[in-house]
């Protein structure tokens, strides 16, 4: 064809000369019609002048061709042959030519020498001799595959077994063809693909290594093309966001899965992403169909693609454990302060070299009574250190820096600004910095003001108790005469006499009954069968008093206490106790019943004495109502005596007699009872009742000598215990003392105040004001003596009667001074507390 | 006393004076004081009784005969002063002193004071009430004397000067010639003039005329009568 152009052109441009040669020059514009014919004619005349000489080239070319071709193809066969010899000989491939049983027909040296065989090692045996014993069936199998469709080529990888037994990976491609002579012939081509199928192997084990890293760390990796919206999710992170690996992720399902109260802010995160193509990093929870929540850390890398798209990669972990683990880690860090803030233990740490603290709890600043959340000099807090504790805090880092570490343990007082003392225990050890120097310290700051004081506590409730032993002791000792102990059958085994008192009893008492040692069983016979049915019912007894004779003869009173002893299994062993001589003490009990009886046998006679005095009075007391049943005796008789009797006033008459004897009667019985000799009797009394009861009898004596009376009585005093009539006689005793007083007074009205109250201390008062002469200093002191008086007549008795009276009813009397003129006599009683039985 | 007779007893009451009568009494003790108003209830006198002296000088008295039963010792005022003080205030009740323990001394000094009777505990009750009739007995008539006084007075007031100069005159026993000489008149003037004196004072006599003139003390002017 490039001839046939070529000629072409060459007579194109042929023509043309010859055309430039028969025309003259006009300029190539063809304006001359006449030519134009002439050219077309030539120009198509030499075209087809050239395909004819193209044409008959062509066809004498070809049977040129044919004719070497033909002598050629005999030698070529030859060399072909040849060449595919050694093609077969020398290819890297094996090639394997084995009949449809598997015998083989030939093998090139390259497939014998790989599996270690020369070829006419191999030519003519069963081709299975090469196969793994496991993968000799499907040989077959695949042998047979081969020759059921002629020319279909196989391919499969299977291992061969070399002639030293090693192992290697072929790839083998066979096909069955048909031969010449009709026999059917598989060729088997294998390549080694050892190396490919360990690098296949490595890659698989690092595939998988990545998926079991994911899986480990629950880190999964997706991919995201932002131009065509295509996802791609690791295993890992289907199985984060709990969705079948099957699903096709799209970045809704992440949203789906995505806590409810983060969904925004994952929305807004995404957006942002997609708005600005940059990389980004959130967390964010998810909230799993089952209602679980998981955390998850997202951090994704945006890339360009090189089509330009921009492409997200990245990888999302599951950091629930973590967030657990940082929760525990604030919990138990919270707990650590709590559990510092309880047990008042603050942890630190000291810079030795640059005197200052490195980390210090907030339990320290409160250990110092500092507020945590202010900040605190150092100065500032060596400050609250007491002054004598000083020097040795401070030691401590020095003798870090010397002795290149150590344990320390030492205690120390904090003054707080209130004034109180914290005791500090501390213990520290120096801790090796970076650098292999001791530069810090870390220790604790524990309070101990408690267990200090709780120590110092018991240290003194162990001696208050040695001590309260001792003196039990002493007491046992000084308060008894002797220690006795008695068997089961009651007989004396032990008897101490302490020296004080040796040789009070008779020897020889042990062995003996205490009812053989006493003198009184006869004379007081209830009273020890009462102590042996005590004793009998094993029950401890208390004051025991019994009389015996000393080894002198003389008698003697002995009070008894004893409990009783049993042992460890609870059998009775007899009785322990003490025993005291008590003959002074009932002496002396005996000399102070004479001595009451004395006193009230002579408040007795003061009694009578002050009755003698008021004779007038009380005879007064006793006509007023006698001259008043009279006269309305007279006046019912009156009243019967009308023409018409008028009974009413009468029956009114007569009740008014019973009324006024009832009176007189009472009178009387009240003289009586000041008069007679009775017992002392205590009971619980109002002294407002006293105080009334005196007024009855005084109120003559009162107005005969023109004397007002005025009473403070307090409501509702407490009850009192004592004798009425004695009471009564202190109060009359007070009140006449006090009238006569009044007798000189001219120049102002006499008046005499009773009082009655309840004191400070609970006692009932009881007070008597006149306001007549009073009592000068001196009399003052002798007024409550024994025969003291300043009036005419009189014992001088009363009032120190009414002293003993008083003292004996557990109270006192006294004399107080008024601010205006005359004196107070008052007296304190004790209140009677009701005894629970 | 509780044999007395029943007729001696009926004595007081027969005796009860037409007019009522008032017993005061005042006592501090309330069973006294009930009785004593009882007894005097029972023989028909009214009765005010008081508990103190203050009490009797607070209330405010009927005037009427009466007499005072006092007991002498009473709380705050007592029975002498309060005998003081009714003189002081010229309340001229009969006082009749009941006392539990008499002293001489104290009962010269009571009837100085115009006590009409002091009586001793314990005194028979007829005593009292006989002391009591004679006391009320003794105001009303005092009170009557008192009454009539006072109605010449005002009579006596009624007369012009002359006419009270005439009744002198006439009272005095003079003629009526005797008086037209003294005061200067004409005799007849004198007998117009003692006709009036007469008609205004209500005497029907001269004796009458001049029985008036003596408690008036128009008499003392006699000689005769100094």
């Amino acid at each position: 064809m490039g001839s046939l152009i070529a000629s072409a052109m060459l007579s194109i441009s042929s023509i043309a000369a010859l055309a430039y040669f028969f025309t003259p020059p006009v300029y190539l514009a063809f304006d001359a019609p006449h030519y134009l014919p002439v050219v077309a004619i030539l120009l198509v005349a030499s075209l087809a002048a050239v395909y004819l000489i193209e044409k008959v080239r062509l066809a004498r070319e070809a049977t040129l061709d044919a004719a070497a071709k033909l002598r050629r193809s005999e030698a070529d066969l030859e060399h072909r042959e040849k060449r595919w010899r050694e093609i077969f000989e020398h290819n890297p491939v094996m090639y394997f030519m084995v009949d449809a049983a598997g015998t083989v027909l030939n093998v090139n040296s390259l497939g014998a020498t790989q599996l270690g065989y020369s070829p006419s090692e191999l030519i003519g045996h069963s081709v299975l001799k090469v196969f793994l014993e496991e993968d000799r069936a499907l040989v077959g199998q695949c042998l047979r595959l081969c020759t059921e469709i002629v020319g279909q080529s196989h391919t499969w990888e299977i291992q061969k077994i070399r002639k030293d037994g090693s192992v290697l990976w072929v790839r083998e491609n066979a096909k069955a063809t048909r031969w010449a002579d009709d026999q059917l012939i598989v060729l088997v081509a294998c390549e080694d693909i050892t190396d490919r199928k360990r690098t296949e192997t490595a890659l698989r084990r690092s595939e998988a290594h990545l998926a079991q890293a994911q899986e480990l760390s629950r880190t999964g990796s997706f991919g995201w093309s932002v131009a065509t919206g295509e996802v791609i999710w690791s295993k890992e992170t289907f199985r984060i966001f709990e969705y079948d690996p099957a699903t096709k992720p799209t970045p809704r399902l992440v949203l789906d899965r995505t806590h409810p109260e983060d969904r925004a802010a994952v929305q807004q995160t995404i957006d942002r992403a997609l708005r600005e193509e940059v990389d980004f990093e959130h967390e964010y929870r998810l909230l799993l169909p089952d209602g679980s929540v998981k955390h998850l850390h997202a951090v994704a890398r945006a890339t360009r693609t090189a089509s330009g798209d921009t492409e997200f990669v990245g990888a999302v972990t599951d950091i629930t454990a973590a967030k657990q683990a940082e929760q525990q880690l604030r919990r138990s860090e919270a707990y650590l302060a709590e559990a510092q803030r309880l047990s008042h233990t603050g942890s630190w740490s000291w810079d030795v070299h640059r005197v200052e603290f490195v980390y210090r709890s907030a339990e320290v600043d409160r250990l110092f009574g500092f507020d945590p959340e202010e900040a605190v000099s150092i100065e500032t807090i060596r400050s609250r250190i007491h002054p004598d504790d000083l020097p040795r805090l401070q030691e401590v880092p020095c003798r870090v820096i010397e002795e290149k570490g150590g344990h320390f343990e030492y205690d120390f007082r904090i003054l707080l600004p209130e004034g109180a003392i914290r005791r500090i225990h501390s213990v520290a050890h120096a801790v090796v910095s970076s650098d292999g120097n001791f530069t810090e310290l870390i220790g604790t700051h524990m309070d101990v003001t408690e267990q200090y004081a709780a120590r110092e506590r018991l240290e003194k409730a162990l001696a208050d108790l040695r001590e309260s032993e001792q003196r039990f002791r002493d007491y046992a000792e000084t308060a008894s005469d002797w220690l006795w102990e008695t068997g089961p059958d009651h007989r004396v085994t032990r008897f101490s006499e302490h020296t004080s008192t040796a040789g009070i009893l008779a020897t020889g008492v042990v062995g003996l009954l205490r009812c053989e040692i006493a003198g009184d069983v006869d004379a007081e016979p209830e009273k020890w069968r009462q102590h042996q049915a005590t004793l009998e019912a094993r029950l401890p007894f208390r004051d025991f008093i019994y009389r015996t004779v000393t080894r002198t003869g003389s008698s003697i009173y002995v009070r008894t206490s004893g409990k009783p002893f049993f042992d460890a299994d609870g059998n009775f062993l007899g009785y322990r106790g003490v025993s005291t001589d008590i003959t002074p003490t009932i002496r002396a009990d005996q000399a102070e019943r004479e001595l009451r009886k004395a006193q009230a046998e002579l408040a007795h006679v003061t009694r009578v004495t002050t009755l003698g005095e008021m004779t007038t009075s009380i005879a007064h007391e006793i006509n007023q109502p006698l001259a008043a049943i009279v006269a309305n005796g007279e006046a019912c008789l009156g009243w019967l005596d009308r023409d018409t009797p008028d009974l009413s006033e009468a029956r009114c008459s007569v009740e008014w007699i019973i009324e006024d004897a009832i009176r007189a009667s009472e009178v009387i019985r009240r003289i009586r009872a000041l008069a007679k000799k009775s017992d002392i009797e205590m009971v619980p009394l109002n002294i407002n009742d006293i105080v009334h009861e005196v007024i009855a009898l005084v109120t003559r004596e009162l107005v005969s000598q023109r004397v007002s009376l005025r009473t403070e009585l307090a409501p509702a005093l407490p009850m009192i215990l004592g004798d009425r009539v004695q009471l009564q006689q202190v109060i009359i005793n007070l009140v006449m003392n006090g009238i006569e007083a009044m007798q000189p007074v001219r120049d102002r009205p006499r008046e005499l105040v009773i009082r009655s109250s309840q004191d400070e201390m609970g006692g009932v008062h009881l007070a008597v004001t006149d306001c007549g002469v009073g009592i000068t200093g001196d009399d003052a002191d002798r007024v409550f003596n024994p025969f003291f008086t300043t009036k005419s007549t009189g014992l001088g008795m009363g009032l120190s009667i009414c002293r003993s009276i008083l003292e004996a009813h557990g109270g006192s009397l006294s004399i107080a001074r008024n601010q205006e003129p005359g004196a107070t006599f008052q007296f304190v009683l004790p209140v009677h507390k009701e005894v629970v039985s | 006393m509780t044999g007395r007779s029943q007729s001696s007893r009926r004595g007081p009451q027969a005796e009860k004076p037409a007019g009522s009568a008032l017993v005061f009494v005042i006592d501090d003790d309330v069973s006294m004081r009930r009785s004593l108003a009882n007894l005097f209830r029972s023989v028909g006198l009214d009765v005010i009784a008081f508990g103190s002296a203050q009490e009797m000088l607070q209330a405010s008295l009927p005037d009427v005969a009466s007499c005072l039963v006092l007991d002498v010792r009473l709380p705050g005022l007592s029975g002498l002063e309060l005998q003081t003080e009714l003189a002081k205030l010229n309340l001229r009740i009969p006082i009749i002193f009941i006392t539990g323990h008499g002293d001489i001394p104290m009962t010269v000094k009571a009837m100085k004071g115009g006590a009409v009777d002091f009586l001793t505990k314990p005194f028979r009750d007829q005593e009292l009430l006989d002391a009591v009739v004679a006391a009320t007995e003794r105001d009303r008539k005092r009170r009557e004397v008192e009454k009539a006084v006072a109605s010449l007075q005002s009579s006596f007031e009624t007369l012009s000067p002359r006419e009270q100069a005439v009744m002198k005159l006439v009272t005095a026993g003079l003629m009526n010639k005797q008086i037209a000489a003294e005061l200067g008149l004409a005799e007849i003037t004198i007998k117009i003039y003692r006709g009036q004196v007469m008609k205004k004072m209500g005497a029907r006599s001269l004796a009458d005329l001049i029985r008036m003139a003596e408690p008036l003390g128009i008499r003392p002017n006699r000689p005769e009568q100094a």
